[in-house]
């Protein structure tokens, strides 16, 4: 008897666990209004307000629906700040939205620009050739390793970008972003040089 | 079942999300670094300072390197032993040249080492000798290897340029000089037109026209004995004498009766078989590396147009179309991409095109651009420009797009010609 109360209460209590998991990865709950969220100690504290009042299943993938096409020019795209809705939940959703996204392009602007500015091009007549070199970060921004995924082809170009990506040390643009922004996105960059 | 429940559900936590991934297209405009330390030598040698100072104007002759100044070098190594690699990276350096000059009564030994800064390890370790009378073409070498390894491009300092110099009216002659201008030799002079200079692979032949039976005549001049012989036709008007990259045949244009068409003169045979026959103008051929194709310009489809002609089956096909005006073109020498005249309303520039794709990159912007040569390195274009009706030779290499002007002359220089790598 007693066997199968442990045996219940310690499956049910498994269940709630996975439950939670669930949960805390999707954060369907959201923390009260004014909470603050420390990212790393001694760096920066940051300040995050959640202005909802309900939870919305589409809010979790609005940063998943950015498209990477999008984010191939260099230009820093300016958040729409003209706000129709009267609805106060729902201004405050876009323009929360629009914070996270111009956060997200701007670091991204910045990286490419660190990288041209660095990258000393080998000369290509007229072709398209590329090389990835995949680099992970810490939330600090620096870089950790750097590994060359795919060859161009050509020794000098994979070289040239090898060599642009050794002489950087620290992207300290993404230490703006959220941890949650920083982990999903950020943590592993697939860095593509083009020969135009 | 419970088990299998639990670890289906700890795998659908993760995410399955692509990477982010971020292009980067194009690279800076900033200048690499050179340092080029003074050699040491045995004796004080003046050849030290003189070889350092021509291998200095030799890289830097295009635009894409910025040369250290020697008061701000922060040490003078000369061996590995003395050289820091700190030293370079406090001043941004990319790349530092530094080595020893042995000097004897007529003969030098330079031993020189490039060290790459950032990679923080020796690109080169060369070595090389010769007589003292013979240092320009030491530099060359030197150039030329240095080049190489710091840019992965084949070094072309050692090439030539032959051109046409036209100093007053009646007066013309046939040049050949270093890429910088330097060492001008003149080959053959005439009271009447000389023009389209075009080597021979080898670099020992000249061919080009000549007006001074009266008619345009086409010369092979060789350039060690001087000595001319003709393409054997009867008085007819003979012009664009082009190599082929195999050194087997000469393609020119023979004008029958007013209609300029393509033939092709085999050297080995002394047979002329001719390639094309329209009533339009068919003109300035110009040999595909593999030697098998021609590009012609002519204008039967209306105005001045690019076409291809296979010398196999002699099929023709149009290469331009776009444009009202595109004309003289020549291969790169790998092939894939060819180099031409393109105009519109009056205004030419030299264009590149891809010949698997439709657009054009204009390369020059100056309005007058015609002849281009290329570099045998498939780098750098040389074209005749004009300035208040004067020509002269400019460059432009290919990938910063940065421009550099030969030495004006008196009076005009015309339609340059590269020559290939010479030994």
């Amino acid at each position: 008897m007693i066997n199968l109360q442990i045996g219940f209460f310690l499956s049910f209590l498994g269940h709630i666990l996975i439950l939670l998991m669930i949960t805390a990865d999707f954060s369907i709950f959201y923390p009260k209004k004014n909470t603050y969220e420390t990212i790393s100690v001694g760096f920066i504290l940051e300040k995050q307000e959640e202005l909802f009042l309900k939870k919305s299943s589409e809010n979790l993938f609005s940063l998943k629906e950015l498209e990477v096409s999008e984010l191939k020019s260099e230009e820093i795209i300016e958040p729409n700040n003209n706000i129709v809705s009267s609805d106060l939940s729902i201004a405050a959703k876009k323009s929360l939205d629009d914070l996270k996204k111009q956060k997200y392009k701007t670091a991204i602007s910045k990286i490419q620009k660190k990288f041209i500015d660095i990258w000393i091009k080998p000369f290509v007549l007229n072709e398209d050739i590329q090389v990835s070199i995949l680099i992970t970060l810490a939330p600090s921004g620096e870089i950790l390793s750097r590994n060359l995924i795919e060859s161009s082809g050509n020794k000098k170009f994979d070289e040239s970008a090898m060599k642009a990506v050794s002489k950087i040390n620290f992207l300290q643009d993404v230490s703006d972003l959220s941890r949650y922004d920083f982990e999903k996105y950020f943590r592993e960059i697939d860095l593509v040089f083009k020969s135009r | 079942m419970k088990r299998f429940l639990i670890i289906a559900i700890f795998l659908m936590t993760f995410n399955s999300e692509a990477r982010l991934k971020i292009e980067i297209a194009k690279g800076t405009e900033q200048l690499q670094k050179i340092a080029i330390v003074p050699f040491n030598s045995n004796i004080n040698s003046q050849f030290e300072y003189q070889v350092r100072n021509l291998i200095n104007e030799k890289l830097t002759l295009f635009g894409e390197f910025e040369s250290l100044d020697l008061s701000q070098m922060l040490s003078f190594p000369f061996n590995e032993a003395n050289f820091f690699v700190r030293d370079w990276e406090l001043l941004s350096i990319d790349y530092v040249i530094f080595g020893e000059i042995t000097e004897t009564d007529e003969s030098l030994e330079i031993n020189y080492v490039v060290s790459d800064i950032n990679l923080k390890r020796i690109m080169l370790r060369g070595d090389i000798s010769g007589l003292k009378k013979d240092i320009e073409l030491i530099v060359k070498k030197i150039s030329d290897r240095v080049y190489e390894s710091i840019t992965g491009l084949k070094g072309i300092f050692n090439t030539k340029l032959a051109y046409i110099l036209n100093p007053e009216p009646d007066n013309y002659s046939i040049c050949i000089s270093d890429i910088d201008g330097n060492n001008e030799e003149v080959l053959f002079s005439s009271n009447s037109p000389l023009m389209s200079p075009d080597w021979s692979p080898d670099g020992k032949k000249l061919a080009y026209v000549s007006f001074e039976k009266g008619f345009a005549e086409i010369y092979i001049q060789n350039l060690l004995t001087g000595v001319r012989e003709t393409i054997p036709t009867l008085g007819m008007s003979k012009s664009a004498p082009v190599w082929s990259p195999d050194s087997k045949s000469i393609a020119f244009v023979i004008s029958m009766s007013g209609n300029p068409d393509l033939y092709n003169y085999n050297l080995k045979t002394k047979k002329i078989s001719r390639l094309t026959s329209h009533y339009g103008i068919d003109t300035e051929p110009a040999w595909s590396p593999d030697s098998k194709k021609l590009l012609f310009t002519s204008n039967r489809s209306g105005s001045p147009q690019i076409f291809e002609i296979k010398l196999s089956n002699k099929r023709i096909k149009r290469v331009t179309l776009e444009g009202s005006y595109n004309s003289r073109s020549r291969f790169f020498p790998d092939g894939r991409n060819i180099v031409f005249v393109h105009g519109n309303n009056g205004v030419f520039h030299i264009a590149t095109r891809n010949l698997k794709e439709r657009f054009i990159n204009i390369v020059t912007e100056t309005k007058l651009d015609e002849s281009p040569t290329i570099s045998p390195n498939g780098h750098i274009i040389i074209y005749s420009a004009k300035k208040d009706d004067q020509g002269y030779l400019a460059g432009i290499t290919l990938d910063r797009k940065s421009k550099f002007e030969l030495p004006v002359k008196i009076g005009s220089v015309r339609e340059p010609a590269w020559s290939p790598f010479l030994n």
